[in-house]
Formats: structure tokens, C-alpha cells, sequence
């Protein structure tokens, strides 16, 4: 994600909930490089806080068979999202569902083709092994969000009866930091 | 800074301290904020400024037709006595299907949902026919569920269906479902196609 070539390898280790998750920290295959490596930058930074994003709302979540949602979400510009996760009320269905998420500012999606729900859920979990129930789906790079930061959430359902379906964005979005001029002097009491 | 009060009946939610104060050391940028910011300024000019433009920021080759973009008419007709269609009104009974060619993505701007031949016992709306337009299994926006007649070959109609996006390597595939009640009901020929044009991508 970023050149980190001109920083010490000294750096202090970090702690956080990544470190701490035991849903990602036991992936086998991609906690080092997904996590330690690049999501480095990521962590020791600052001022970002954690936030998550859920589409569709509750009350467009239940899509009719054969048909889909389109949901705007409106992030911070500079958010990063670095995971997803789908659920689905039905997953016998979840098969059918695809799903694909789109930065609307550049039209890039974030999947090559629209996704098979059932590759983001919990529901890839086989039987009876539970290597797979690592939530979230971290991907590979956090995206970073631009411009207006609108993103759009496409969940079709393909299946002939309906299905209740949320995919959720795990995002870093960037707290504003104080403008000495714009904002007036607070005591620290206050906070 | 002049102080709110609200009323003690007014349900304002827990209490969340903003994560940032303006006094030094409390929450300021580090170098890896900075590191960030950068990254995005980086990744700004080189949307607002550079060779890839923001959408709405150009022509759009899925609005207008790139003069290197190439026009597809797509046809397909099925019997509905044809002996293999199956009536449950979930099976969906192939028409058309036809190959986005890779490297290539595209848009339909015109469909023609439709059964050839009048007073062949097709009501309008009745859930007998259900055309499904899909692109890799996946049916397209509105269009996985339709149970009117749309355009035909005569008079095709670019309507509000119109705009529906495909992409390289996507098999598209014009289907019907046939509810049972249509079996011995109906008769004809079931027409439909997808109009539209494709584009390098």
C-alpha cells in the first residue's frame, strides 16, 4: 500500500484488535501478509477510527426473488476499507446471491466480477472444519476511498424465493483533526 | 463557544467524546497519518488531474458509443409447444445466450421480451410467462422478472430497461418461465433479443 522503505525496522510492535482478534489471527494463509504487512501503515496511524457500514438498510434488506438492491453509502473521503462480510437470513439461497461493491467517484469496483455471496460468508465454512469462520473477509489491500467518497453496494438475488441479505464494509475512516484557526481553544477538562 | 442545552425530555444517545482536541499531543497526526494523507492526495491528482478521469468526468462508453465500440443484435425464439420446456413457473427455459467477447465490456439498451402471433392465449401480467434476462446466472437490474410483453422484432423499444451494463467473458442468457397454468393455455412462438453495443474495456 505505501512505501515504507525510509522507516525503521525498529518500530515499536503493535498492539491493537488486530493483534488481538482471534477470528483473524488464526487465518493460516493471510494474517501476515494481509495484517502485518499491509495493513502496517494502517495501524500506526493515529487518527482514524474504526467504522462500519451496513447495506442494504434493514428496510430494503429482504430482496424478492429474481430481483436486487442498489445501496448508496456516503463515507469519508480517505476511509479505508480493508474488510467485508455478508450475511443472509437464507443460506440454502446464498448461492445465488451476488454481490459487488463499486467506488462511484472512479467506477473501479472492488471484485474483478460480481461475487458469489457465499464467498464472503460464513456460509464457506464446510463441514465440520471451521478453518474458514475467520470474519471478516479481509481483502488483500485496504481501498482507499476518494473524491466524494460514494460507494455503491449491487446485491442481486438470483433465486426463485427472497432472501434477507447485509453485506458489511469494515472500514479506518480518518477522524478530522483540529484547525487551530476553525476551531476555538477548549480545555482539555471538557473531553 | 457558546453552550447547548437541550432539554431534559430530549433523547440525545450516549455520550461520545470527539476523538481529537486541538491541544498538542492529543490525538494530532503522526507520520503515518501523514503517510496516508499523502496517499490519498497522490491517489486525488491522479484522478482529477492524470489520465484516469472520475465518472461524469468524460464521456462515458457505456453512455455514447466509442467510435471503436461495435453494435450487437442478439435473437433467439422458442416454441412454446416445444416438447423439452418445462411448466413449474421456476424453471427457466433458454431462449438466447451469447457471449460477451472477452475483452469487450458492454451495455444493453434494448430488449424485446416477447410471443409471436395474436390471440394465442397470453395474458398480460398473468405470471404465465416470466422473461429473465441474465448475465453470468445473474439476472440484471429489472429485468429477472418480467412478466409483459416488451417490444418486438417490428417495433423494438429502447425503454427505461435500458443501460444495462455487461462485462468481458459474461454469458448472457434470455430464459423463460412458463407457470403451470400456461401448459395447453398458451401457444406461439416466444421471441426476445438484447440490442445494445460493446466496447473495448
Amino acid at each position: 500500500m505505501l512505501n515504507t522503505n525510509d522507516t525503521s525496522v525498529s518500530e515499536v510492535p503493535i498492539v491493537d484488535g488486530f493483534t488481538h482478534s482471534l477470528s483473524t489471527l488464526l487465518l493460516p494463509t493471510t494474517y501476515r501478509a494481509l495484517v502485518l504487512a499491509q495493513m502496517e501503515v494502517l495501524r500506526r496511524a493515529s487518527n482514524y477510527q474504526f467504522k462500519m457500514y451496513s447495506a442494504p438498510d434493514s428496510g430494503n434488506a429482504t430482496i424478492p426473488a429474481y430481483s436486487q438492491n442498489e445501496y448508496l453509502v456516503k463515507m469519508r473521503p480517505g476511509t479505508l476499507v480493508w474488510g467485508m462480510w455478508l450475511t443472509a437470513s437464507n443460506t440454502d439461497n446464498i448461492e445465488s446471491l451476488y454481490v459487488q461493491v463499486t467506488d462511484m467517484d472512479t467506477g473501479i469496483p472492488f471484485i474483478s466480477d460480481y461475487e458469489i455471496g457465499k464467498m464472503l460468508s460464513s456460509a464457506l465454512n464446510p463441514t465440520p472444519s471451521r478453518v474458514f469462520e475467520r470474519y471478516p473477509f479481509l481483502m488483500s489491500e485496504p481501498r482507499l476511498v476518494s473524491g466524494t467518497g460514494q460507494i455503491t453496494i449491487e446485491t442481486y438475488n438470483s433465486s426463485s424465493a427472497s432472501n434477507t441479505v447485509q453485506l458489511v464494509l469494515f472500514c479506518a475512516e480518518p477522524v478530522p483533526t483540529a484547525d487551530p484557526c476553525a476551531d476555538p481553544s477548549t480545555p482539555c477538562a471538557e473531553y | 463557544m457558546a453552550e447547548i442545552r437541550l432539554p431534559s425530555t430530549v433523547k440525545t444517545g450516549p455520550y461520545s467524546p470527539p476523538l481529537w482536541s486541538p491541544h498538542p499531543g492529543v490525538r494530532s497526526n503522526n507520520d503515518w497519518d501523514m503517510c496516508l494523507a499523502e496517499d490519498l492526495a497522490d491517489y486525488d491528482a491522479a484522478f482529477d488531474c492524470g489520465d484516469l478521469p472520475r465518472i461524469g468526468g468524460c464521456e462515458l462508453p457505456w453512455v455514447t458509443m466509442p467510435s471503436n465500440g461495435r453494435r450487437f443484435r442478439e435473437l433467439g425464439s422458442l416454441a412454446v409447444a416445444n416438447p423439452a420446456n418445462v411448466f413449474d413457473g421456476v424453471t427457466v427455459n433458454p431462449v438466447l445466450s451469447w457471449l460477451v467477447p472477452v475483452g469487450y465490456d458492454g451495455i444493453i439498451d434494448t430488449i424485446i421480451a416477447n410471443i409471436s402471433g395474436n390471440g394465442n392465449g397470453f395474458i398480460e401480467g398473468s405470471g404465465q410467462i416470466a422473461w429473465r434476462i441474465a448475465a453470468n446466472q445473474r439476472y440484471l437490474r429489472d429485468v429477472g422478472n418480467i412478466q409483459f410483453s416488451i417490444g418486438s422484432l417490428l417495433t423494438p423499444i429502447p425503454d427505461t430497461n435500458s443501460g444495462l451494463r455487461i462485462y468481458s467473458g459474461n454469458i448472457i442468457t434470455l430464459g423463460v418461465s412458463f407457470s403451470a397454468a400456461a401448459q395447453g393455455a398458451i401457444s406461439g412462438t416466444i421471441v426476445a433479443a438484447t440490442y445494445g453495443w460493446i466496447y473495448p474495456r
